[in-house]
Formats: structure tokens, C-alpha cells, sequence
């Protein structure tokens, strides 16, 4: 986004360039000395942001002034509110509030006050005043009514309206039409299009023997009334929700195990057709319709809810839905489009005003089952982990009491005088573990303390017992004095944070300045005394005193053992006690505090400007919008969106059937209509399907059958040399234009379709990908933190944000995953276990079978020569993965 | 009849994604805008946070203060802070440029006059994921992914080895941020950086189904005998389509790819007395493999020194000394190597991190040792080298305790917009248009800063 700053700054430059050439002395030092304060200093506040009322960038409003009254007052620098303010004279109101001006910057206010703030009238305010709309802005197409246009009169022999429409640009560019294509070629289009998988043999011979005029017609009505046409309809529509299963993580996904609701909701509703209008509506405000069968339209709140942060809805909303960028006016105006930085802030407010929750799917006393159990395992667990931080700090200490001893028996068993560890330690009555850990710890090469160092040199030249207790009784001293200073400042450390709450308080940890041991210190207490673990980087092993709670019962007597073991027990039970997570819903609700949003200036949340209200887009209102009324004013909001006189909605979406068919929309930029999308290039034709959406009830099947029955849909996708000089990029669609690779799932799903181990049942919870998974992909969970590779190499989109167009790339990686991937030799073995069974022995009959299978045709004589030549050397399944891995699977013609 | 030279012209006639000559890196125009003096570009990412005043910006004020408050109004830390600290380190002069560096990297310090030593890098943002996003994509907000930085170099100039990925990136796990700090965002996903695993040595780790342990040779190449085939009667019976020729000559590459990639990645090929250089650790190991990366023409290579925020040091500051002994040796190490290859004038080294340290002690009641420093964006150092950077010079300053950059203030932007000139692109040329906008990696930002070019 570009910084307002930035912008403001060059016009700047360009209205003192044009002022400057002849411009009196007074104007030309307001140009080149007051005009550029007041931008710098003073502008990210007071223009359409209005802070404290006031607005300074003109001399209107500077005479009008804020809250307080005028700012200036021209011809008396000493009166205006505008120098007190600079001046800093009074405490409650110095401006700029961040640092004061330099005294010069203060004397040329005063002296431009004081000859009468001349403001010159070479230009308007920068920015069209707050809450309006210039006029000429209402003009751009997208925000004129859809008007149905006539039919065009032509000559189109074939097809329906859409090719009349075509036509026309066709024959006035002077372009030659592909010829229809052939049925086979056809019917696969039609089903990898439709349904995202390929026909089968049985499909095709069916089609081609049918030589009714609607055998085609048949086929599509087929293909739309297949339950896989709303999982094909539905993945599409999951791009542009951003749609994922899980919620982004610094490392991996927090899982969202219910997010697979909204999903099948999306599947149904696009089976059942259900009217675009009320597919949005539910989307935004199910939970607020107020219809008899609400709850079965609950799931579809996942649109949103699956986002954890609300930052991003104002900006998929008006993507997704109206094809606005309203995300661009978050840190200021729409610098394109007519959307000031209030009405981003006025939709903000709705969804500030509504809440993430949860909606059972389960009776109250079940959720209450999970929850209170839970909560049960949760409080014992803590017990538990109390009693052992307390039980190991007192171990802790009674084993340091004998540190003296602990560094003399070490010694004894360094110097070879009485065996091994265990025994030693048997002798003087000490823990083996803690002995041989001393002498460990002795021996390590480095310490990054020098409290042992009088020891180990002692260790090192030798000497007696005597001097051996002698030096472990000093160092003991030392260690108890060191135990002592950390005590105290713990004590003290401990009142400082406010007691045990403070020390279990996370904020307040953090907010506090502490009193620590000397370093030095310290790394003796951390390698005597602390856990185990990773930390910034390094591993450290366990202090020498440190108990590992697992080995807590070696020091227990009988009532702590049975105590422990009880309360792990107990653990254990109320673990085991723990009902299965109950079912829910992603949703939302209405905020139980309904408030409005203020601007954040220059987008910065702790720099707040005037209140937003609740209301929808300016431009998209007649005068000026009324506020929302209901609640949080989703419903109103949805209700808005989907007006029938609202000219994006239906257009935005006909575009995207028409981009989902052709590859590309009528506008090339799908989820920006504004001044920076891109132009239709049949205007009336969108317009057309527009209102026959709207008027057919915005039923997303009549548009889709209408586009698919085109001619121009049926058309070869062969080049026309005559028609490719003229138009390479097949703007006008004098041929179809055909799909170099299908897309990620789509690849995944026809593999297993033609192998025959597709598993076709229609929803439920999302699965990894893994050798059994035979779902379609569609089912498979979507990653958002680290997606999975696969998917990626095949531009799959990444669900961390809307997508409005699959890219289509095509690249050796991809080609390697036909050679060498598991999934794949999997597939390509199936395929050859199935020929076998559909096709017998003879090689011949399956590879004719093989090709009506993988291609949706015979093969030709050369193809079949080849085949036999390969599979003299190489078995069937290193055959059919080569055919799955040639172009002719995964290009679409 | 179409010709191949008809079908090149249709190419150009805007057929978006695929290119006959470049599939792989097929939206790439491929071609600098101008003469580039680097070619590569070898990011070496000290992910948590190095600390400038412990490293490269010696500050004399702090010991003649420690232990006192910073002069001037309290600044907000992100925890609780206490008094200035002196760096535990002492500093010295190096080489004939006199730069002072921290004695905790002395292998650096001996080789000073190949760097250029920025000191006045600043950020805004206060923690890791926006800092680190920022330095990376050159976008701090979290919502809305941007493409980063070796997205953007590969898509502006494709690859030099059709046979491995154009950005390679290494990291033992995954920093703060994980793979959206090299995603392509809405950029092809061509562009998008590989992770490896640097703990790891073997190419079928770091590229996807690039072996095939079932079949021999022999019997892939028989595979592919028949596959050309089948495209090849495929062509004919659809017509001739240049996308489609584009998409069957991206079989042989793979090819090619499935065997050269395992050699590059197998590090035995080094010479011991090279490995010995880098280390047995895994920055180490990093370093070398990008060194035999670039050297096999990969564009761009960044290592990150670890899993996790390994220097982020709030704790103690001691630990920076541990991470400095196990990079400093390594990114010495790999500047010496890249001279003696001939490759040091082409390629780009960048060595930081997402923000530096405070200057004040940290000491609040999430720590142990008391003795740390806190994150600190408005100020912080970054070391460049080779590629058409003037090295033995020092850049830009911060305040008196190293708190604020004040003199020759770089942001992220300044160093993406003079990186990517220095690979012959002008930033502000570089876009890619999405959702109806021309986006850029330096957004409205960034200035080329002559004063580092050679």
C-alpha cells in the first residue's frame, strides 16, 4: 500500500512547482515553507482524520477549527489556538504531541499568522472531504447498475445467447473460430471441469453413440446433478475462504478438527444449488436469519470463524464477495478507488462487534461431561506437579547438606583407595547416583564458574584426606553461603511480583525488574541444582543435585510412595474418565458489547481518529448509507451485499463461473473489480449473465449449464493460425482454451479414479494424506502453517490467504513426481491390476482397454506398437505409470 | 504451416506462465535490467538476534555506564530492563581498514576488509515474526503473506541450473515464522524456497522424488524412451501448442536434475581439510553446502543458524559467545572459499539477523541468569560482502549506547533495494501484478545506497 505520506509529500511538490513560477511572496513562502510543515507535522492527524475535530488542511477549516474552536486567527499569531498549541503553552494541549517544533518552524507559523495565513486557491484538499463520494468516482463501470442488454442479432448458428454475445467481437476483430471439438475430447473437458474427475470408457461410448441434438445437454445436466460437482464447485469456493484446517502456528497448524463442517456445508449447498444470495447471507450472518431451518445453515459461519484474528475478514469480504479491494483503506483512503478509510473502519465495526464461539452439536449435559472432565485432569494435574516441585526443592537441599561429603567420597573413588561408586557411597551412607554424577561433573572439561577450580588443582597435584575435607568443607561453605544470597533475593524477588500470583503471571514476569545472583554464582547453582533441557540453543544436562520426578520413589518412604502413587493413579483414571471431544461448530455471535471501530491512523492501532459507524460501503449506497441497526449489523451488512441493486455481487460472480470454465474471467482480475482490476472484455456479456443470475433466482447451476452449453465452451482447443496472429492470448475465445495441467486435486483424483481405488463417499472429518487415504483430495486436511509438498509443487494455493486464480506453472519437479513418486507407482500398479481383470491376458486388448481408461480413448496402431515394444522388456504397472506421467493425462484440450 | 518462428513470436505474444527455454522459472523474464555485478546471493541469517553492541558496533560509552540508566526518557522494551551493560567482550581493530570488532569473532575480524559493516540497520517491530517478516518479504503485517526476498531475486532472474531449484534454503527445523519466511506468497510457486534440512546430507531429502530406489537407470531410460513417444503423438493429434511444447521439454530436465542433484549435496566430494573449516555443526555444514550450491549456479541460498531463536539472548549474554564460536569459523570460512573458487565477486553475502540487542541489561522475572539483553529494532548491525560491495568499511552509526540508529539510517527496504541492484534489478521495476496491483518486495519503500557499491 502506499504510504499517504509519500503521496502527499509529491503532490506536494508538484502544487508548489506549479504555484511557485509566479506566485507573490506570501504564497510562495506558504508553498515552500507552511504548506510542508503542516504535511509533515501535522497532517497524519488533522485531515480526514479529524483529530479533536480539526482539520488543517485548508484555510476553511482552519478557520472553522476543532473542538476547541478556531485554530487561527488571522492577523493575531498571539490568539490562535494553533500557536498555544505549537508553544506548548499549556499542558493539556501541546502539539505536535510526539516533540516540539523547532523554533524556526515556530516562527514562521506565527509570521504567516500574522500576515493573515494567506492559503492559496490553486487546488482543493488533497483528499475528498470524509463520508463523500466525488461524483465522477460513481461513474466506473462496476458501480453502474447492472442493466440486462439486448441479445445481440447475429449470425451464430450454434449455441445460446453467450455466443451471440461473442460473436460479435469475433467477427469485428475478423477471427476464425475453432471447430467444435470432438465428442471424446468434449466429454472429458465436461467432466474433469464439472466433477474433477475423468469420464469413464462406459460414460464416453454412451455419448458418442448418442446422436440426439441434446446428447450434450444430457451429459452436462448429468454431470451438474453428480454430488462430486459440489465437491468440484466447493473446492474452488475454499480458495477464496482461505480455507484450511487447522489455524496458523509458529511450527505446525493448531488443528481445527471441526472445520470440515463448513466444508461439507459448502459441498451441499452447491449440490442443492442453493441461491448464491442466501449462500452469502448464511456465510455472514446465519446465526442472525431468521427462518425456521437456521441451524442447518450454522456451519457456513466457518467463512470467518476458522480465522483466529479479525484483521483480515473486512479485507476477504470485500474480495471474496463485492471484488473490492476494501483491505487498502486501512491505513488510509483507497488511493484508487472511492473507499475512504472510514468505511473500512465502519465494516471493521462489525466484525469488532461479533465474537468467535463455539456451537455444540451435542445435548449441554455431554459438552458439560467433556469440560468438567477436562478441567479434572487438568487440577490433578497440578496437584501433582506442585507436590513434586515442593518435594524436589527439599531433596534438592537435603542432599546439599552433605555436599563435603559428596566431594570427599567423590575423591575416594578417584584416587583408587576403595573401589567402585556404589560401594563408596554404601560406606559414608550417600546417594550413587548423586556420587557418580559429582564425579562427572568433576571430570567435565569446563565449567564456567571457578568455584571448583581450588578443587580440581587439589585433584590434580594431589594430596591427603586431611586436605581432601579440608577443601570439600570450603567449598561447601562457599556453596551454602551462595544458597543463602539466593534465598534472600528470591524472598525478596518474590514481594516485588506481588507474591504467588505475580510468580504464576506470565505479564507480570515479564514487566518486572528482578535482583539475580552474580553469574558466576549462578552457573554453580544451575549445574548443581537445575533440570535437564534445551535452552537458547544448547543442552544442558541435569544439575547433580537435581531429582528427576520419575525417580522421586527411590528417596520416598512407604506413605509418600502410596501417596504418589495414588495421585498418579487417580491421574491416570481421570484421563482414561475423559468422554470423546464433543462435536461443534465453528461460529459466531453478536458481541455482548456492540461498539464501533475508530481509524486507525496511518493504520497504527494505538493512533485512534474518529468513531466509525456501523454502516455499509459509501460508494456502493445511494447518498449516504444508514447505519446498521441489528446488533453487530452482519445481517444488514449480508443483506447489502446481496441487494439485487448492489452492481458487483452478481457480477463478481458470473465472472468467476466464467473463470472457472475458461480459465479466465470476463475480468481478468477476479477479485478486483476497482479502478486497478481489469476491464471486461465483453462488458454486455457479463452484464448479461448478471442479470440472468439475479433474475433466475442466483441459481449457480443455470449460469454454469448456460456457459457450458456455449458453443464457445464446446469449441477445439486447435490453433486457428489466422485468428493466433491476431489474438495469441485468445482474449475473445475464438477457441477453448484449454488447461496445460489440471490442478493439484484434480491430478490426485483422476489418478485414482482410473486405478480404481478411489474411495467416492461424500464428506465427513478431514484426513492426512498417507498410503490408505484414497479420499479425494478434497478430504484431505489443508495445512496452513506448512502445507504439504506435493499440493504445493502443483500450485495448490496457499491457504494463508485469499486466492482468486489457480496458477498453473509446469516445471521438471512436477515431471519428477510422475517418475519417482510412491503415490503414483502405487497408482500405476492398481491400473495394472485392474486391466488385468477388465482386459484378460491379452497385452492388446489391455492396452485399448488402458486408453479409453487414463485418455477417454483407442489408442492409435503406432501407440499400440510402442506399448507392445516397451512391454516386452518392462512390466505392465512401469506401463501405466508412463501413461499418467505423458501429457495427455494432465493437459486438458 | 507454423514455424518455429511463429510460435516464438506467439510466445511473446503474452502467453503468461510458460516459457519454451525456462520452464521451471517460467513467469521469470530472466534478465537483469541492467549489468548486475552479483549473481548470487548467500543469506546467512542469525535468527534471533545478533548483538550489534557484542559484535560489530564496539560502544565505549556503555562501559564507562554500566550499570547506570540510559540518559533520556525511558524506552519501551519489550520486558522489563534494568541499567546500561558493557559488553563482556573486548573489541579490537582488525585488518588495514581498523574496523573494531567484538573478540568473539576473530575469524571474521581477520578477514574485516572483505566486509562492509552496517551499523545502523533499524526495524519497527518489536518481536521476532513481524522483524523477521519484515527482513524477509520486507512486510511486517501477519495477515496476507508477501513473497520474500530469494522469491523475488529467482523470479527476476530464473536460475542458472535448470537441473536445481533457483532458492534453496537450509535450517536444522524451522526458524520463527517457518516457510512463510520464504514463501512466493502470490508469486508462482516455482519460486519458492526448498527447505532442506541441513541436518541432513543427502539430495533426496532436500528434493522431492528425486530418486527412484526401485528402478535401475536402464530401466527409467527406457521409461522415458516411450514417454517421449506418446508426447510426441499427443502434439500431433491436438496441433501444434507452443505451452504444451514448453510443458514435454520439462521431461528431460528432470532427467538431468535426477542426476546431477545427489553429487552437489553430498559433501564428501569437499576435500577434509575443507570440511575441517566449516565445522561438524549444522550452520557449519550450511555454509559449505552453499557454497557448492551457488558453485553449481543456484541463485539463492540462505542458512538459517538454527531451529527455533537460537540467539536470542535475554537470558545471558555469555550465549552469544557459544553461537559466535560456531559461525564465526564457518562464515570466515565461506568467504575464503568463495574468493579461491572466483565466485566471491559474484555473489552477495548477507550475514544478520531480524533486530539486535539492547544495550540495557534485561532482568526480568522470566529469566535465570539476569544478565541478557532485550530485542531491540531501532538499531541493530549487518555484514555484507563480495558482489559489488565495497568491503573495509564501516556504514552508518547508532546514538552513543546503541540503542537507535541515528546516522544513515538503513531500513530492510534500503538493503532489498540495494541487494536486488546489485543483481542488475531495479527495485522499483521488479513487480508482479495480483489482485489488480503491481506489487513490489520494497512496497513504496527502499533506496539503492550508493556508498556500499564497490
Amino acid at each position: 500500500m502506499i504510504a499517504t505520506g509519500n503521496m502527499a509529500r509529491l503532490y506536494l511538490l508538484f502544487a508548489a512547482a506549479a504555484v511557485l513560477c509566479a506566485a507573490p511572496p506570501a504564497e510562495d513562502r506558504f508553498e515552500s515553507k507552511i504548506r510542508p510543515l503542516l504535511a509533515a507535522k501535522c497532517y497524519s492527524c488533522h485531515t480526514a482524520a479529524k483529530m479533536g475535530g480539526l482539520r488543517l488542511d485548508s484555510r476553511e477549516s482552519i478557520l472553522k477549527g476543532g473542538a476547541r474552536g478556531a485554530a487561527v486567527k488571522p492577523g493575531d499569531a498571539a490568539a490562535s489556538l494553533l500557536m498555544r498549541a505549537v508553544k506548548r503553552e499549556s499542558k493539556d494541549l501541546m502539539m505536535p504531541p510526539s516533540e516540539a517544533l523547532p523554533a524556526a518552524d515556530v516562527a514562521e507559523l506565527e509570521k504567516w499568522i500574522a500576515e493573515g495565513a494567506v492559503w492559496p486557491q490553486t487546488r482543493q484538499t488533497n483528499e475528498s472531504p470524509a463520508g463523500a463520494i466525488r461524483p465522477e468516482a460513481r461513474r466506473f463501470w462496476s458501480f453502474q447498475p447492472v442493466k440486462r442488454p439486448p441479445v445481440p442479432v447475429g449470425k451464430a448458428e450454434r449455441g445460446n445467447e453467450i455466443d451471440r454475445f461473442l460473436q460479435a467481437a469475433i467477427e469485428k476483430a475478423g477471427l476464425t473460430t475453432a471447430p467444435a471439438a470432438d465428442r471424446r475430447t468434449l466429454i472429458r473437458r465436461a467432466s474433469l471441469d464439472l466433477i474433477g474427475l475423468p469420464p469413464t470408457p462406459e460414460d464416453v461410448a454412451a455419448f458418442t453413440a448418442d446422436h440426439s441434438p441434446d446428447a450434450f445437454a444430457k451429459v452436462v445436466d448429468r454431470l451438474l446433478g453428480s454430488p462430486h460437482y459440489g465437491e468440484r464447485m466447493a473446492r474452488r469456493w475454499l480458495d477464496i475462504a482461505r480455507y484450511a484446517d487447522g489455524r496458523s502456528a509458529a511450527l505446525r497448524d493448531d488443528p481445527l478438527a471441526n472445520a470440515w463442517r463448513y466444508r461439507d456445508w459448502v459441498v451441499e449447498a452447491f449440490n442443492k444449488d442453493m441461491p448464491y444470495d442466501r449462500f452469502v447471507t448464511a456465510q455472514l450472518a446465519a446465526d442472525l436469519m431468521d427462518e425456521p431451518d437456521r441451524n442447518k445453515l450454522l456451519p457456513a459461519l466457518g467463512f470467518h470463524a476458522l480465522l483466529d484474528r479479525d484483521d483480515d475478514r473486512v479485507d476477504i469480504t470485500g474480495r471474496a464477495l463485492l471484488g473490492l479491494t476494501v483491505g487498502c483503506a486501512q491505513c488510509h483512503d483507497h488511493k484508487f478507488d472511492p473507499i475512504p478509510q472510514s468505511d473500512y473502519y465502519s465494516l471493521q465495526g462489525v466484525f469488532d462487534s461479533t465474537e468467535v464461539h463455539e456451537i455444540p452439536l451435542a445435548p449441554e449435559s455431554e459438552v458439560k461431561a467433556f469440560q468438567e472432565a477436562t478441567a479434572r485432569v487438568a487440577a490433578q494435574k497440578l496437584k501433582i506437579d506442585l507436590f513434586l516441585e515442593k518435594l524436589n526443592g527439599q531433596l534438592t537441599e537435603v542432599l546439599m547438606e552433605r555436599t563435603a561429603d559428596y566431594l570427599v567420597a567423590a575423591w575416594t573413588v578417584k584416587t583408587g583407595a576403595a573401589g567402585a561408586v556404589a560401594d563408596v557411597a554404601k560406606q559414608a551412607s550417600l546417594d550413587a547416583a548423586v556420587l557418580d554424577r559429582w564425579i562427572r561433573y568433576i571430570d567435565s572439561a569446563e565449567r564456567e564458574h571457578p568455584y571448583l577450580d581450588e578443587w580440581v588443582s587439589f585433584l590434580k597435584r594431589g594430596g591427603g584426606v586431611e586436605e581432601a575435607r579440608r577443601l570439600a568443607g570450603r567449598f561447601e561453605q562457599t556453596l551454602f553461603s551462595i544458597r543463602d544470597e539466593k534465598q534472600a533475593l528470591d524472598d525478596r524477588n518474590y514481594v516485588k511480583l506481588g507474591g504467588a500470583k505475580g510468580v504464576r503471571d506470565q505479564r507480570t514476569l515479564l514487566a518486572t525488574n528482578l535482583e539475580f545472583l552474580d553469574p558466576l554464582k549462578y552457573y554453580l547453582w544451575r549445574d548443581l541444582t537445575e533440570s535437564p533441557g534445551r535452552r537458547q540453543g544448547f543442552d544442558h544436562a541435569a544439575g547433580v543435585y537435581y531429582v528427576d520426578p520419575k525417580e522421586v520413589n527411590r528417596y520416598l518412604g512407604g506413605v509418600w510412595v502410596d501417596f504418589l502413587k495414588r495421585e498418579r493413579e487417580e491421574f491416570a483414571r481421570l484421563q482414561k474418565a475423559v468422554p470423546k471431544p464433543y462435536p461443534f461448530l465453528h461460529a459466531y455471535r453478536d458481541a455482548s458489547k456492540l461498539k464501533d471501530a475508530r481509524i486507525a491512523i496511518r493504520g497504527e492501532k494505538t493512533n485512534l481518529g474518529a468513531v466509525a459507524p456501523r454502516r455499509f460501503l459509501q460508494i456502493l449506497s445511494e447518498g449516504e448509507p444508514e447505519r446498521f441497526r441489528q446488533g453487530s449489523g452482519r445481517l444488514e451488512l449480508a443483506r447489502s451485499i446481496t441487494a439485487p441493486g448492489n452492481p458487483l455481487t452478481a457480477r463478481v460472480m458470473v465472472n468467476r463461473l466464467w473463470q472457472w470454465r475458461f480459465g479466465r474471467g470476463i475480468v481478468a482480475s477476479a477479485s478486483n473489480f476497482g479502478q486497478l482490476g481489469e476491464r471486461p472484455t465483453h462488458p454486455e456479456l457479463l452484464d448479461w449473465l448478471a442479470a440472468e443470475f439475479v433474475d433466475k433466482g442466483w441459481s449457480i447451476k443455470a449460469i454454469d449449464r448456460k456457459i457450458v452449453l456455449s458453443a464457445a465452451y464446446q469449441r477445439s482447443s486447435r490453433i486457428v493460425p489466422a485468428s493466433q496472429e491476431k489474438d495469441a492470448a485468445n482474449s475473445l475465445l475464438w477457441r477453448y482454451p484449454g488447461l496445460d495441467r489440471l490442478d493439484a486435486e484434480t491430478l490426485r483424483d483422476a489418478m485414482l479414479a482410473v486405478s480404481g481405488a478411489l474411495d467416492s463417499r461424500l464428506g465427513g472429518p478431514a484426513r492426512p494424506f498417507h498410503e490408505k487415504n484414497n479420499r479425494r483430495t478434497l478430504y484431505a486436511v489443508v495445512a496452513r502453517t506448512s502445507p504439504d509438498r506435493t499440493m504445493t509443487l502443483f500450485d495448490f494455493p496457499d491457504p494463508k490467504s485469499h486466492s482468486e486464480e489457480r496458477t498453473v506453472t509446469v516445471g521438471p519437479l512436477q515431471r519428477l513426481y510422475f517418475l519417482n513418486n510412491p503415490f503414483v507407482i502405487r497408482q500405476a500398479e492398481a491400473l495394472a491390476a485392474r486391466l488385468e481383470l477388465e482386459a484378460g491376458a491379452d497385452p492388446r486388448r489391455r492396452i485399448e482397454r488402458a486408453f479409453e481408461l487414463v485418455y477417454s480413448r483407442p489408442p492409435a496402431a503406432n501407440e499400440i506398437d510402442a506399448a507392445l515394444t516397451f512391454l516386452q522388456k518392462e512390466p505392465m504397472a512401469r506401463y501405466t505409470q508412463m501413461l499418467f506421467a505423458a501429457s495427455e493425462f494432465f493437459a486438458v484440450r | 504451416m507454423i514455424t518455429r518462428r511463429k510460435a516464438v513470436q506467439w510466445m511473446g505474444a503474452g502467453f503468461g506462465l510458460v516459457g519454451l527455454g525456462d520452464s521451471l522459472h517460467a513467469a521469470s523474464t530472466g534478465k537483469p535490467h541492467f549489468a548486475p555485478k552479483a549473481k548470487h546471493v548467500i543469506f546467512l541469517y542469525l535468527n534471533g538476534g545478533l548483538s550489534h553492541v557484542d559484535s560489530f558496533d564496539p560502544k565505549p560509552e556503555l562501559d564507562k555506564r554500566d550499570g547506570q540508566p540510559m540518559p533520556g526518557p525511558k524506552v519501551k522494551t519489550d520486558r522489563a530492563s534494568g541499567g546500561l551493560m558493557k559488553s563482556p567482550f573486548p573489541f579490537r581493530k582488525y585488518g588495514a581498514s581498523g574496523i573494531e570488532v567484538s573478540g568473539i569473532f576473530p575469524k571474521i575480524g581477520e578477514r574485516i576488509d572483505d566486509f562492509l559493516v552496517v551499523r545502523s540497520m533499524y526495524s519497527d517491530s518489536i518481536n521476532h515474526l513481524p522483524s523477521m517478516l519484515m527482513m524477509n518479504t520486507g512486510h511486517a503485517l501477519r495477515g496476507g503473506s508477501r513473497p520474500s526476498f530469494g522469491s523475488w531475486v529467482t523470479y527476476g532472474l530464473g536460475t542458472e541450473n535448470q537441473n536445481l531449484p533457483g532458492y534453496v534454503v537450509m535450517c536444522p527445523g524451522q526458524p520463527v515464522g517457518g516457510a512463510r519466511l520464504w514463501s512466493s506468497a502470490f508469486l508462482p510457486t516455482a519460486y519458492e524456497g526448498a527447505q532442506i534440512r541441513n541436518d541432513a546430507d543427502t539430495a533426496d531429502k532436500l528434493i522431492q522424488d528425486i530418486a527412484n530406489k526401485s528402478y535401475t537407470p536402464e530401466q527409467q531410460e527406457r521409461q522415458l524412451g516411450l514417454l517421449a513417444k506418446m508426447d510426441a503423438s499427443f502434439l500431433q493429434r491436438v496441433g501444434y501448442d507452443p505451452r504444451l511444447e514448453a510443458n514435454i521439454a520439462a521431461m528431460e530436465t528432470a532427467f538431468k536434475m535426477q542426476t546431477e542433484a545427489p553429487g552437489i549435496f553430498d559433501l564428501t566430494k569437499e576435500p577434509e581439510t575443507v570440511r575441517a573449516r566449516y565445522g561438524a555443526g549444522e550452520f557449519g555444514r550450511g555454509c559449505l553446502m552453499a557454497l557448492r550450491l551457488v558453485e553449481a549456479g543456484v541463485r539463492v541460498v540462505q542458512v538459517y543458524y538454527g531451529d527455533g531463536q537460537p540467539w536470542d539472548s535475554h537470558d545471558d549474554i555469555i550465549m552469544q559467545k557459544h553461537h559466535a564460536r560456531r559461525s564465526d569459523g564457518p562464515i570466515a570460512a565461506l568467504v575464503e572459499d568463495l574468493k579461491a573458487r572466483g565466485l566471491f565477486e559474484q555473489t552477495l553475502v548477507i550475514v544478520g539477523s531480524e533486530f539486535g540487542r539492547t544495550p540495557m541489561i534485561q532482568n526480568s522475572g522470566t529469566e535465570k541468569v539476569g544478565r541478557g539483553r532485550d530485542h531491540n529494532p531501532p538499531g541493530y548491525s549487518i555484514l555484507l560482502a563480495g558482489g559489488g560491495i565495497r568491503g573495509g568499511q564501516t556504514y552508518g552509526a547508532t546514538d552513543d549506547f546503541g540503542y537507535k540508529a541515528v546516522d544513515k539510517r538503513v531500513s530492510p527496504h534500503d538493503l532489498h533495494a540495494t541487494a536486488l541492484h546489485l543483481l542488475g534489478l531495479d527495485h522499483t521495476k521488479l513487480t508482479y501484478r495480483y489482485s489488480g496491483r503491481d506489487y513490489r518486495l520494497t512496497d513504496v519503500h527502499g533506496n539503492v545506497i550508493r556508498e556500499w557499491l564497490a
